[in-house]
């Protein structure tokens, strides 16, 4: 009986080890094939990149038609400034929804909700020709916008189950010292939602940092996957550069969720959990 | 007192928003009339391997020294599309002052503004088009569509000559394969106009012009189709070349930069390709490749050459800076003009023609096609009679069904289709 | 005492944007599908008719069978084995730890990266053959994305490869809700392995299994980057998917009109199924 046990532990294991190199591969393909020269990419992929080269990284940095440091700064303004604003804008629309119980505000509630189903491919075609009877130009500035009106369903729907769930004592004592209902929110109720916010900055700044279509269909901002994308496109016949460009829009995200690894599973997995 | 605090939120909020839009909004104004006194264009290019942004900056410098009260924009058309790119700049009223492939857009109505006399008499009056009777769009270079290039020491090795028929080019494919080589290279999923549309240009338009001079005029009126026979012989044609093995293995899922690569190292001994191969050639001083017009099929002397267009936004609100940056161009500093045409190979559209020192493959290419009369590619017609924009994706999407191995009749069938609903749609 | 009335002003930030941005496009969107337009000229008011071209359109419905063809064995395959490495991992050890964080990776690396490295992988001059080449197996060499039928199985793939690891996560945090008595109470009654996973597991994670499902669905539905850059819709029309349809009638033809009817019908099923899934779901949990 317990060598049997023991036989399908070790089964176990190994069946895990088999899968875990498998999803690994890819990867380890791609980082360490950006060290080697594109001959040897082809002859032995496997090989560990000894003697390292960093010529394709330095070929990405100096082409012409690229400009990294564009990217990263696109794609970090984006994502802080869409969280950012996420996160405001929702929380405090979900202090509404949660703390008053009339018809309008349910009503409110399933209005905001609707968004979560939405494809989102119907709306860039409209978006494109509301911007433009509105003389708005495409830019990072609107699409920040963009980005925090198809999140505001999700992320409002997390908060307003969350302040469900606090009891409701801690703002009133507040009201009774006089607090007006913005200090209340900001002073008291927001530090409490730390765990919420957490989970849907995540979500929130992962998404909009690896977003592709968006960025793409709407004015094509060079975010980091954007530019990546058109950048790739001449040097497709060296797959050395190829990787380096994927090395450059992995990295960051693979270092911090290798830091912040819990958070990032709560983040990506309790939005859908909850919903 | 709650109710003015609410009413403060909202107006806050709103705002918020407002000055966001509004802010955003004032840039453009800004952005096209002055910050301090000049005036601003935009200018819509795309970048190639050949046409760099060196190119680009070039022309701009030169144009703002000699004009320091204009100063140009470069938009830059990214991704892989640029026909949607355009029309999202379109759409989104983004649109660029000055854009460089005018002939598709132009067919819908209203987006280019009707060039002055002056600036039309600087161009070659063959070259000049209209739609709806208006000159809209001017045009900045002809280039010389589709021949074959080839590696010169497979043909030394297995004693070929460059082929004059099309049997003979027949031949020379099948003297290869029997060799155990492969014939030719052509692109595939990562540019889908490279898998067919360089052998369609060579091989359909010529066969359908050489027929039907009046191909597009007869098809926008009804009297012709795609679907006939020698649409479907040169196609029926080029899937057997493919069932013969004669295209590389892996071509399909290679990008057009992957297949040049390819064939550049001698993983087929022939590809079709445009002038612009010829130039990349010549600037590397590559002298391992020759190249031979591909012979028609029917035996005619013509060769496609497609004239681009530049065009001037009808929303653009400094036309005459625009319409200066034109001039400036071609004709005032040809010098700018010539650097454009050399990278890529092209020839010039201007009365005053601008010619430059031709590398050996270039000189080769143009060589081939002295005697021949040449005609427009259908899909890419300008003017009155041409086709719907987005006809030029369908056909290539088709060329890669029908090579790998779809019905050719069925396939032509729905160009007809595809054909008739695009020009509903505009 | 006097209860404060909330301020509206509060969720009114989100409610401009939200409707601005999302609410009126779509409202746009659904305008748009009763007409002929090409976003530019004059639009002409054509009722249902792009509706009524919607279910004749033979290239659409072609990129509605391989939409379906991804998303069935995706889905199949994701939440079978998501399922069970769930429970292979669902330990407080170390090593089932590691093999979490592992498995999650792909999730967190965008489509656009993930896509150029299979592309390169699978290409025909990429690694995949190369290996290949080197041991001596050239036989095996195969044109993986340019052929017929093997492009979209790359893209599946790819597929099951960058969702696996979210889906093991939702089942994990299912199985976390199941208390442990009941493993030892069926234990105690005699039961082996599958009586425990068929009477203790499965009914308890019938939530978690619902939003795995729903997940799976409406991201399989909702398919675009991957297919956009390992193959461009290609071979032909092979790998087409309902959403790269949509951008190219819309952005490249300028059928702004058909294209929009197209995304909101894709809207409608997509809303019509989570209700379907959700409610049949709830019923299984009560049966259960």
């Amino acid at each position: 009986m317990k060598a049997k046990k023991r036989a399908v532990t070790i089964l176990q294991t190994v069946f895990l080890i088999i899968l875990a190199v498998i999803v690994l591969l890819p990867i380890y393909i791609a980082i360490s094939n950006t060290f080697k020269v594109s001959d040897i990419i082809l002859d032995q992929p496997l090989s560990l990149p000894i003697p390292p080269t960093i010529q394709n990284i330095v070929s990405v940095i100096k082409s012409p038609n690229t400009n990294m440091l564009e990217m990263y700064r696109n794609s970090t303004i984006l994502m802080v400034a869409g969280t950012a604003l996420t996160v405001i804008v929702s929380s405090m629309a979900a202090y509404y929804l949660a703390r008053v119980k009339t018809k309008f505000s349910g009503m409110l509630r399933v209005y905001f909700l609707i968004g979560i189903m939405v494809p989102y491919v119907i709306v860039y075609m409209p978006l494109c020709i509301l911007l433009r009877n509105l003389s708005i130009p495409f830019g990072v500035p609107v699409l920040i916008f963009v980005f925090v009106s198809g999140n505001i369903s999700f992320a409002t729907f997390m908060y307003t189950n969350y302040i469900h769930s606090l009891p409701i004592e801690l703002e009133e004592a507040a009201e009774i010292d006089g607090a007006t209902r913005f200090q209340v929110f900001w002073k008291i109720l927001f530090p409490l939602l730390r765990p919420c916010t957490t989970t849907i900055a995540i979500f929130v700044g992962l998404g909009i940092w690896n977003d592709f279509q968006t960025p793409l269909l709407l004015g094509q901002i060079k975010t980091i996957t954007v530019g990546i994308y058109t950048a790739v496109g001449p040097y497709s016949a060296d797959w050395g550069v190829v990787f380096a460009y994927v090395f450059f829009a992995a990295m960051p995200v693979i270092l911090v969720y290798l830091v912040a690894q819990k958070n990032f599973v709560n983040g990506l997995t309790a939005g859908a959990l909850k919903g | 007192m709650k109710k003015r605090k609410a009413l403060t939120a909202i107006a806050l909020s709103a705002a918020l928003v407002a000055s966001c839009l509004a802010g955003c909004g004032k840039k453009t104004e800004t952005g096209s009339t002055a910050d301090s006194g000049k005036t601003k264009i935009t200018f819509g290019v795309f970048e190639t391997d050949n046409i760099t942004s060196e190119v680009w900056q070039n022309m701009i410098d030169s144009f703002e020294k000699d004009h320091p009260d204009i100063t140009v924009e470069k938009v830059l058309a990214t991704g892989d599309d640029r026909q949607a790119f355009w029309k999202t700049m379109l759409s989104s009223g983004s649109f660029p002052d000055v854009v460089i492939e005018a002939e598709q857009l132009a067919t819908m109505e209203g987006i280019f503004t009707e060039v002055p006399q002056d600036v039309q008499e600087l161009f070659d009056d063959t070259t000049l088009c209209q739609y709806n009777g208006k000159c809209i769009t001017v045009p900045s270079f002809k280039q010389y569509k589709m021949q074959c290039y080839y590696n010169k020491s497979v043909f030394k090795d297995l004693n070929l000559e460059e082929p004059q028929t099309w049997d003979e080019f027949m031949n020379v494919c099948q003297t290869i394969k029997d060799a155990g080589q492969t014939p030719l290279m052509c692109g595939g999923t990562g540019d889908i106009w490279a898998t067919g549309e360089p052998f369609w240009i060579a091989e359909g338009d010529t066969a359908l012009l050489s027929k039907y001079p009046d191909f597009n005029k007869e098809l926008k009126e009804g009297t012709n189709k795609w679907n006939n026979d020698t649409t479907v012989d040169v196609l029926t044609k080029w899937q057997d070349m493919v069932n013969k093995g004669y295209y590389y293995d892996g071509a399909m899922s290679l990008s057009y930069s992957q297949a040049a690569e390819e064939f550049k190292k001698g993983s087929a001994a022939m590809m079709v390709d445009g002038s612009w191969q010829a130039a990349g050639l010549d600037s590397e001083s590559n002298e391992d490749f020759g190249v031979f017009a591909l012979p028609t099929m029917d035996g005619s002397k013509i060769t496609v050459a497609d004239c681009s267009y530049w065009g001037v936004s009808e929303t653009c609100e400094n036309k005459d800076a625009a319409f200066q940056f034109i001039k400036y161009v071609f004709d005032e500093n040809q010098d700018v003009y010539k650097t454009y045409l050399q990278a890529d190979g092209l020839y010039s559209t201007t009365k005053k023609a601008v010619t430059y020192d031709q590398g050996n493959v270039t000189t080769k290419f143009i060589d081939n096609i002295a005697d021949n009369d040449t005609v427009q590619e259908i899909v890419k017609l300008p003017g009155e009679n041409a086709a719907p924009s987005g006809m030029q994706s369908f056909m290539d999407k088709s060329f890669q069904n029908i090579f790998n191995g779809a019905d050719v009749k069925t396939e032509v069938e729905s160009w007809d289709t595809e054909y008739q609903r695009l020009l509903d749609a505009q | 005492m006097k209860k404060k009335r909330m301020s509206i002003g509060f969720a009114a930030p989100a409610f401009v944007i939200y409707t601005m941005l999302l609410v009126i496009p779509i409202m746009m969107a659904f305008y748009f599908s009763l007409n002929k337009w090409n976003g530019f000229n004059a639009m002409q008011f054509i009722g249902i008719e792009n509706y009524i071209n919607v279910f004749r359109d033979a290239r659409l419905g072609n990129a509605v069978i391989n939409t379906l063809i991804i998303s069935v064995v995706v889905i199949i395959f994701v939440n079978v084995l998501g399922l069970f490495l769930a429970m292979l991992v669902n330990t407080a050890s170390v090593k089932s730890n590691i093999f979490r964080t592992i498995f999650f990776i792909p999730f967190v690396l965008s489509t656009v990266a993930i896509s150029f490295v299979w592309k390169s992988i699978l290409s025909y001059n990429g690694v995949l053959n190369g290996m290949l080449t080197t041991f001596g197996q050239e036989g095996l060499i195969g044109n993986w994305l340019g052929s017929h039928g093997s492009a979209i199985v790359c893209i599946i793939i790819v597929e099951i490869w960058r969702t696996l690891g979210y889906h093991m996560m939702l089942y994990l945090a299912a199985l976390q809700t199941v208390p442990h008595e009941l493993y030892e109470a069926c234990t105690v009654d005699g039961g082996n392995r599958w009586n425990k996973f068929r009477h203790v597991t499965l009914p308890l994670i019938v939530p978690g299994m619902t939003v795995s499902f729903l997940m799976s669905i409406i991201n399989e539905l909702r398919m675009y980057d991957v297919v956009k850059i390992m193959t461009d819709g290609g071979p032909g029309y092979d790998t087409e998917t309902i959403v790269y349809n949509i951008v190219s009638q819309g952005f490249s033809n300028s059928m702004v009109g058909y294209s929009s009817a197209i995304s909101v019908v894709l809207f409608l099923a997509i809303g019509a199924i989570s209700v379907f899934i959700v409610t049949k779901m709830n019923q299984k949990e009560v049966e259960m």
